[in-house]
């Protein structure tokens, strides 16, 4: 399978050695980064792996940060993504069973990497179970967002990356 | 504070006991559920977006579908929550407005915990901003 990950500064480390898991399974594993551990913004991340799932660039998409919740919401906000930030594997399961969820994601500082692989492998292998109304239900979700610029534009963030330049976000 | 709250019948028992501890707590809790879970969730979006509540909790299954329901809304940054750190965190850095609660995986205590951690947690802004400003040009 091809899959897409990401993750933000926070969780680097750990990303990478889901990476390696999946990577020894034999899947084809694409990483958008973030590559190190300096500062960034988990829209970024989410957005590029929710572009290559939506895009049918791969199969799947693996987003962390430190919940995952802000890069799960960045995937998320993707026309076509059908996101699920799990701690569980029983969760990870339903996700995929009840709604077909394209993008599995999770906390780097939440749940260890032994977790994190069990997840994972358990998302993997389990297969959407249609019945009309989870059909229709998808198809909702999937309806909710308007053709935007946001899978065509990879400039979209620019304006906010130079108002953080400009210090423009301070604490 | 006015908290919307909301759930299919998967979630019915636990949003019932987490609404009755909140308002133990002195919130006023909004009662929004629905059979229909993406009418329950739209519900608590709604209250958000145009009610001027600041707080929403969507309680089902698993949580895996108010998440994906709320988060496709401009505006909206929803968290499906099962564990102390993120109830919190959410609110100090993502601005979370909405927490999905599944009443598969986490049982009643925990679930209260999370709604009061999530409800009574401010967002730290600052820095965090760019992230929000970045989903919101997403969508």
């Amino acid at each position: 399978m091809k899959i897409a990950i990401g993750c933000d500064h926070i969780v680097t480390d750990i990303k990478i050695k889901a990476a390696e898991f999946l990577k020894k399974q034999g899947h084809e594993v694409i990483d958008v980064g973030t590559y190190d551990f300096i500062r960034t913004h988990y829209p970024i991340y989410g957005r590029k792996v929710g572009v290559l799932v939506a895009t049918g660039q791969v199969d799947l998409g693996v987003c962390i940060c430190g919940t995952g919740i802000g890069i799960n919401n960045g995937a998320q906000k993707v026309k076509g993504v059908r996101a699920a930030c799990v701690t569980d594997v029983q969760t990870a399961v339903a996700a995929k069973e009840h709604l077909n969820a394209n993008v599995i994601g999770c906390g780097g500082r939440v749940v260890g990497i032994g977790t994190i692989e069990y997840i994972l492998d358990a998302f993997l292998k389990a297969e959407y179970k249609p019945t009309p109304e989870r059909d229709a239900l998808i198809k909702k979700i999937d309806n909710m967002i308007p053709d935007n610029d946001c899978i065509t534009n990879d400039h979209i963030f620019d304006e906010y990356l130079k108002k953080w330049d400009e210090g423009f976000y301070h604490d | 504070m006015k908290v919307a709250i909301a759930a299919n019948q998967d979630g019915a028992r636990l949003k019932d006991v987490v609404k009755k501890y909140l308002a133990d707590k002195g919130y006023e809790m909004v009662d929004f559920s629905d059979d229909d879970i993406f009418t329950a969730t739209m519900n608590v979006v709604k209250a958000i977006k145009e009610e001027g509540i600041t707080r929403g909790i969507v309680v089902d299954d698993y949580g895996v579908a108010p998440f994906m329901i709320a988060s496709k809304n401009h505006g909206i940054v929803c968290a499906p929550t099962y564990e102390d750190y993120t109830s919190s965190m959410t609110r100090h850095h993502n601005s979370t407005q909405i927490i999905a609660l599944g009443a598969n995986i986490t049982a009643d205590v925990l679930s209260c915990q999370l709604a009061e951690n999530f409800v009574k947690t401010e967002y730290d802004g600052g820095r965090h901003q760019i992230r929000i400003d970045m989903l919101n040009r997403e969508l």
